[in-house]
């Protein structure tokens, strides 16, 4: 079955560029070019999308309006906002309601691409709950702990930025949504940012307070869903796997740019399990009777109750919020490294190295 | 001689005596008295003399008393105190010699102007001079000049004034008020220009999507053309037809289908790298006026040169070719976007015309570099303009100077790119030349510290081992 791709604008020339520019995806896509978020949601209550792409003003109902009922309604969207200009207040409300922010102009081929990513690592999602947890995550758990910390680094008169950067690296939740924010033109013009702190910085406190004020990071116990054993240990091993992941890299001379990438895909490398223990606390039964939290058990479980590993939900999460490449490319291919665009890239195998290391590699070949 | 005769002489004497007696009184009473007022003058004069040396010494304007020459006669502790010279030292010395080389000849000019006959002169007009402290230092003053004369001899009478403290105040305002008028331009310019390009976004989306469109659909029509060609060579092949071939024939001949064929790809080929430059343009526009982020932002300096320098095309496109080697790893930077933008935009425009007024016929050069090293991050920004003479080398980063015709620079520049550097970010502005060569100035920046994340991370490796 093909794709079905929603395309939302109120500027008729913008829909018809973009029909005559996808024509060439006819036979690959089912596309629909809707005259803003009205004509949009009465569309999507009478059809299913897989995929939008909506413009941010529009008269009536716009596009942050549009994509919050969108979000609810039809969680399994890929949800893009293509946009010239968008202010400030409008903006924040898109977040967590949306994956990806493109300025316009953009490279249709790009988005093309982008799309087509998407799908596919959704795809390896055999089950629509699944499915659903992961584009309708808006934010990652966090832990109470560090959520207060942050929370004390950008409210005190003494606020540092730098305070801050540390913070947003240290955990996978906040890492994730800020290197989102900064990926995309959300609050600029969306450049290639590799690093936590470096989207801090980038996005500087004016963003980073208002983000942290709203309530766009969401600590793990506002997630009553929330299997906590699984979550710390989530957590502890996406720390420890950070730091081993940034060892291999730079023990291997990478460059230092490949380095920060292979700490964040390290850290980051489990993020798929956070969206399983706070969507699906029950797929745990072992635990529930007694097991112990290690990591080859926990696949193991996720395997049996969905049919995939929590490594596939990861690098879908991680396309989605349009994370860069390689750090997608080493969550998705963690396990099966030998299926990766280029099995040799220096990021993905400093994550095989800390896996090796960290004792996931080993236990996984065990079993 | 008879009695009565001895007794008239008698009164007569008497009298005479007592008249005397009483005009002595008279007489020593008036002595008295205007010895008394005597007295009284003269501590009225004391006093004033007093008043007179307190106010000589106590006032805040400098006074010298200096005979005809213009040796020193007098001074008040002002002046000992501006001058920083003792009354002794100041005692014999010339007034001039307090003055520097141009000052003593427009004082000069001030006390030839002045004519001793008319008793009293205003000290109206002062005019600023400069004058010399004891260890040679200049200073700015003011002077008034009166000249009088006493006793037949011609003294003069300097009235002075340090200014020092008024002129740096009024040069702070100036600077700040060029400052403040500067970056409103910027402002209501970068408003101006973000709104120019948000709007321009949405037209080049669809005229992009359509270019793409016609060419990928004239590539399928050139192919149904192919397919005609095939039906119109069996055609002749088979001698049919020959009216409707002939037709088709015709048509492709009038409409020169051969041209189309080449020129409509190479047409929407041309469009397109059109709109690539145009989004180029606009998305460096709309990075350059970032809303006016007012507290420090990291950002790519690599980045922001290559965006300044597309935003500056125009101004040095014409007279030089721009070159740039960046430093791949070069770390970001804590600054204020949109100042240290200008610092860099005014740096290449200043190369621009550093290389215009030089001449020459071939294009110059203006080469940027970035690196950085123990935590500073550089910018160098090399032209093959005229130099800097020798000089002018001192006052380059002083408000004002310029060395550029009316209009075409307002001196601003330089000086308000060391001020955004040195002042707001810490940085050093430094610049080496050689006329006829070329200038290189250089921007040092600290970059981020990235201390924190490291000792996080090690402390991560332990917990992990």
């Amino acid at each position: 079955m093909s794709a079905r791709v929603v395309f939302v604008d109120d500027e008729p020339n913008i829909l018809r560029g973009l029909q005559r520019t996808f024509r060439r995806l006819r036979n690959e896509w089912d596309m629909d070019f809707l005259d803003g978020g009205e004509a949009a949601l009465k569309h999507l209550s009478e059809n299913p999308a897989d995929v939008i792409v909506s413009d941010m003003r529009m008269p009536g109902v716009d596009g942050a309006q549009f994509l919050t009922e969108a979000a609810q309604t039809h969680p399994e969207t890929l949800r893009i906002i293509l946009s010239g200009e968008a202010d400030r207040e409008m903006t924040f409300r898109t977040v967590g309601v949306s994956h990806q922010f493109l300025p316009k102009p953009c490279n249709t081929d790009s988005l093309c691409e982008k799309i087509r990513r998407c799908l596919a690592a959704k795809s390896k999602l055999p089950h629509a709950d699944l499915q659903i947890a992961a584009s309708g995550t808006a934010s990652l758990p966090v832990s109470e702990e560090t959520l207060q910390t942050l929370k004390a680094a950008v409210e005190g008169a003494s606020s540092s930025l730098e305070d801050a950067a540390d913070i947003f690296a240290s955990e996978p939740g906040l890492a994730a949504k800020i290197l989102q924010l900064a990926n995309s033109a959300y609050f600029g013009i969306g450049q290639s940012v590799n690093s936590p702190a470096e989207a801090v910085r980038l996005l500087g406190s004016d963003i980073i307070k208002p983000l942290v004020d709203k309530g766009c990071f969401k600590s793990a116990a506002a997630t009553p869903a929330l299997n906590t054993a699984v979550f710390d240990h989530t957590l502890t091993q996406a720390k420890s796997m950070a730091a081993l992941a940034q060892k291999a890299a730079s023990e291997a001379q990478a460059s230092s740019t490949q380095i920060e990438l292979a700490r964040v895909a390290g850290l980051l490398h489990n993020i798929g399990r956070l969206v399983i223990c706070s969507n699906f606390p029950n797929c745990y039964s072992d635990l529930e009777s007694g097991g112990a939290v290690e990591p080859a058990g926990l696949d193991q479980q996720e395997e049996q109750a969905f049919n995939c590993t929590q490594a596939d939900v990861g690098g879908y999460l991680a396309l989605l919020w349009g994370l860069p490449d390689a750090v997608c490319t080493a969550i998705a291919h963690q396990t099966t490294p030998d299926t990766a665009p280029d099995p040799r890239d220096a990021v993905l195998l400093a994550l095989q190295a800390a896996r090796q290391a960290g004792g996931e590699g080993h236990e996984e070949a065990a079993a | 001689m008879d009695i009565g005769t001895l007794e008239k002489r008698l009164a007569r004497e008497k009298a005479a005596r007592s008249e005397a007696e009483a005009l002595l009184e008279a007489k020593s009473r008036e002595l008295y008295l205007s010895n008394k007022e005597l007295l009284k003058a003269s501590q009225t004069l004391i006093g004033q003399s007093q008043q007179l040396n307190a106010i000589f010494d106590q006032a805040l304007t400098v006074i010298l008393l200096a005979d005809g020459d213009g040796t020193i006669q007098r001074a008040n502790r002002s002046a000992e105190m501006t001058f920083g010279r003792e009354a002794g030292e100041l005692k014999s010395t010339n007034l001039y010699d307090l003055l520097d080389q141009n000052s003593r000849e427009a004082a000069a000019e001030m006390e030839r102007r002045r004519d001793p006959a008319k008793k009293f002169t205003a000290v109206g007009n002062m005019q600023e001079m400069v004058g010399l402290r004891a260890d040679g230092t200049p200073f700015p003053l003011e002077l008034a000049v009166s000249v009088f004369e006493l006793e037949g001899k011609r003294h003069g009478v300097w009235i002075t004034r340090d200014i020092t403290a008024r002129k740096e105040a009024q040069e702070k305002q100036l600077r700040l008020e060029q400052e403040l008028r500067q970056s409103q331009k910027l402002e209501s310019l970068g408003t101006l220009a973000s709104g120019i390009a948000h709007e321009i976004n949405t037209p080049i989306q669809y005229i992009n999507d359509n270019a793409h469109f016609l060419k990928e659909s004239f590539a399928d029509l050139m192919s149904v053309l192919q397919a005609y060609d095939v039906l119109l060579q069996k055609a002749d092949a088979h001698d049919q037809f020959k009216e409707q071939t002939g037709a088709v024939r015709a048509n492709a001949e009038a409409a020169d289908v051969d041209f189309l064929k080449e020129e409509i790809p190479s047409s929407i080929e041309q469009t397109l790298d059109g709109i690539e430059r145009i989004s180029k343009i606009v998305t460096a526009v709309k990075e350059f006026s970032h809303p006016g982020t007012t507290e420090m932002t990291a950002i790519d300096l690599n980045q922001a040169i290559e965006t300044t320098l597309s935003v500056t095309r125009n101004e040095w496109k014409y007279v030089a070719e721009t070159t740039t080697d960046f430093d791949a790893d070069l770390p970001m930077v804590p600054c204020l976007p949109g100042d240290i933008n200008q610092v860099i935009m005014n740096l290449i425009v200043n190369a621009a015309h550093a290389i215009e007024s030089k001449g020459g016929e071939n294009l110059g050069k203006i080469a940027i570099k970035t690196s950085h090293a123990d935590g500073q991050v550089s910018v160098s920004i090399t032209d093959s303009g005229c130099g800097i003479p020798e000089a002018n080398r001192g006052q380059i980063f002083d408000p004002f100077f310029t060395t550029k015709e009316v209009g075409k620079g307002t001196g601003q520049g330089l000086s308000i790119a060391f001020n955004i550097v040195a002042q707001k970010h810490d940085g050093t502005l430094s610049f080496t030349t050689e006329e006829g060569v070329g200038t290189t100035f250089t921007i040092t920046l600290p970059a981020v510290q990235a201390s924190g994340v490291k000792a996080e991370t090690e402390a991560e490796t332990k917990e992990a081992v």
